[in-house]
């Protein structure tokens, strides 16, 4: 997924560095970080960005996947972790 | 001569740590295991932390002691010291007095050893042999490095390969203090083969890296995983800066009456914020403020304070509600706090209205902590200069209501080894927003209907 916005640098709140928005489009896999229009709302319009580059099916998922709670998600990834490789 | 710190001898420092959980006017509700849709038990968690520190994330005990072994490691730089910010109150001339707690003072340059202490104690009283975890930058992987090495446990870091590479200095502290610093994601865990496989230049990202970190940590006999924020025992160890700042303040016959810190995952916010919450629980007149990391100030003032994912089961159909190229996606509509990784207590706090989020955009944080670093000198670490942007906030606030205000807030961290993202702000780098207030306020009209709980 490339855009004409993938150059532009913001300071990541999760990790605590400097990261281009290409970075974030891509910090999920195939979708984008799940903070990306929180973070990037006010510098374009990155709601339409994501409308004009992800399929409808990215953005069905993308709009469902609110992770929930810490505990939940961190129990989600032990029992992926216990399973056989 | 003015005074300019408060400190506190050493056999002041607090001896308990103070758990808000045992103080909330209404119960939090518990998490749910993702399959069973139950109430976690603390057995779910024992894969990954050992049984006293899963005793901590689910105490609703007032007071928790703190063993002696850990005051003793606290004492290298506790109790930190409480300035007066003299110097920056005179550049901005409004009627405010600001104290501070800098816990820039620590070994790791942050708040972030004030949980990492406790967490590598009570997992080797656990008889833990190994522990893992993920950093960013490496904010936490240091912090977390210094304290395994003080009580003798090996330590593994996975980083963010885009970070690992971009910013070594926090790697190179990791493995000074004798932690093994892994890129992630890398071939050592499954998780991470599994992104090579696909992707073998992905820079790697804070979910790949929990994911090896956990995988490690399940599958190696005697290992544990620790994390630098969010959940209740995280909060509950950093307690300590606000219970030193209460009675620093004691100390000047002074009581705040604003309490101000950053909001990342919550865990700096909290320790300062939740001794003062107690007493504002109990009727005590004080504003207590979280400056959040966000560009957008609407998102922080709902209506978006629900969980999506109990919605999404409802109303499958709302997700796909486009407004044109207006659509913003539900993740956000969980609320700017709720939903991106903040501590579940500080959720709550915001939600019952105990605590006031504030969100300020990052050139202007940057610029506040550039006013702050040419008056008072230490140089902050990026995410502090969010809380400072909202002490110069507050402190406006304070001149245009003609009243004097005693703001207290938390200096999380020092910024020495972030110089790179101050010399991008110096450079123009950083994404100004451009945005027109209007276009935003159109966006959110939109969705201004959506329901609400």
């Amino acid at each position: 997924m490339k855009t004409e916005h993938d150059h532009k640098l913001i300071r990541c709140p999760k990790l605590g560095d400097e990261m281009t928005f290409g970075y974030c489009l891509q910090e999920a896999g195939d979708l984008p970080c799940p903070r990306i229009v929180s973070c990037w709302f006010r510098a374009f319009d990155v709601a339409k960005v994501l409308d004009e580059h992800l399929t409808s099916e990215q953005r069905q998922r993308f709009a469902l996947g609110a992770p929930g709670d810490k505990v939940s998600s961190l129990i989600e990834i032990i029992e992926r972790a216990k399973k056989p490789s | 001569m003015e005074q300019v710190k408060i400190l506190l001898e050493d056999q002041e420092i607090p001896r308990q740590w103070y758990n808000v959980m045992a103080d909330l006017p209404t119960p939090m509700r518990p998490p749910l295991h993702p399959a069973t849709g139950q109430p976690v038990t603390p057995s779910d968690l024992e894969a990954i932390f050992p049984m006293n520190i899963i005793e901590h994330e689910v105490s609703g005990q007032r007071w928790i002691d703190i063993p002696d072994e850990v005051l003793q490691k606290y004492l290298l730089w506790r109790p930190s010291p409480l300035y007066r910010a003299r110097n920056f109150e005179k550049l901005l001339g409004c009627p405010v007095q600001i104290y501070y707690k800098h816990e820039g003072v620590s070994p790791a340059g942050s708040h972030k050893p004030n949980a990492a202490i406790p967490m590598a104690y009570y997992n080797m009283m656990a008889g833990t042999k190994r522990i893992t975890t993920e950093t960013g930058a490496g904010q936490w992987g240091s912090a977390l490095a210094m304290a395994c090495q003080m009580f003798g446990l090996p330590c593994r870091v996975y980083m963010v390969k885009v970070s690992y590479e971009q910013k070594p200095y926090r790697r190179m502290m990791m493995n000074t203090w004798g932690a093994e610093c892994i890129a992630s994601p890398s071939n050592l865990t499954q998780a991470g083969r599994n992104v090579l496989a696909e992707h073998p230049d992905s820079p790697g990202s804070l979910g790949i890296a929990i994911s090896e970190a956990i995988e490690d940590a399940v599958t190696t006999p005697n290992t544990k995983y620790s994390l630098g924020s969010v959940l209740n025992h995280v909060l509950l160890y950093q307690s300590i800066i606000g219970l030193e700042a209460h009675k620093q303040m004691q100390k000047l016959g002074l009581y705040p009456d604003v309490v101000m810190g950053c909001c990342g995952g919550g865990s700096n916010f909290a320790g300062v914020a939740t001794p003062f919450v107690c007493d504002k629980i109990h009727g005590k007149e004080v504003k207590i403020v979280g400056a959040e990391p966000t560009s957008c100030p609407s998102m922080t003032k709902g209506p978006f304070a629900y969980d999506f994912g109990d919605l999404a089961k409802s109303t499958p159909l709302l997700p796909m509600y486009t407004l044109g190229h207006d659509y913003i996606p539900a993740p956000i509509h969980a609320g700017g706090l709720r939903y991106h990784g903040m501590a579940p207590i500080v959720s709550h706090l915001v939600r019952e209205k105990f605590i006031e989020p504030r969100a300020y955009d990052q050139l202007k944080t940057f610029e506040a902590g550039v006013k702050w670093a040419r008056s008072e000198g230490f140089i902050p670490a990026p995410e502090t200069n969010h809380v400072l942007a909202a002490v110069v906030d507050e402190a406006m606030r304070a001149k245009e209501e003609g009243k004097e205000k005693i703001i207290l807030f938390n200096w999380s961290g020092h910024g020495l080894v972030d110089l790179a993202a101050y010399d991008a702000y110096f450079a123009g780098k950083l994404q100004a927003y451009e945005l027109p207030d209007h276009e935003i306020e159109r966006a959110l009209n939109a969705i201004k209907d959506f329901p609400k709980p």
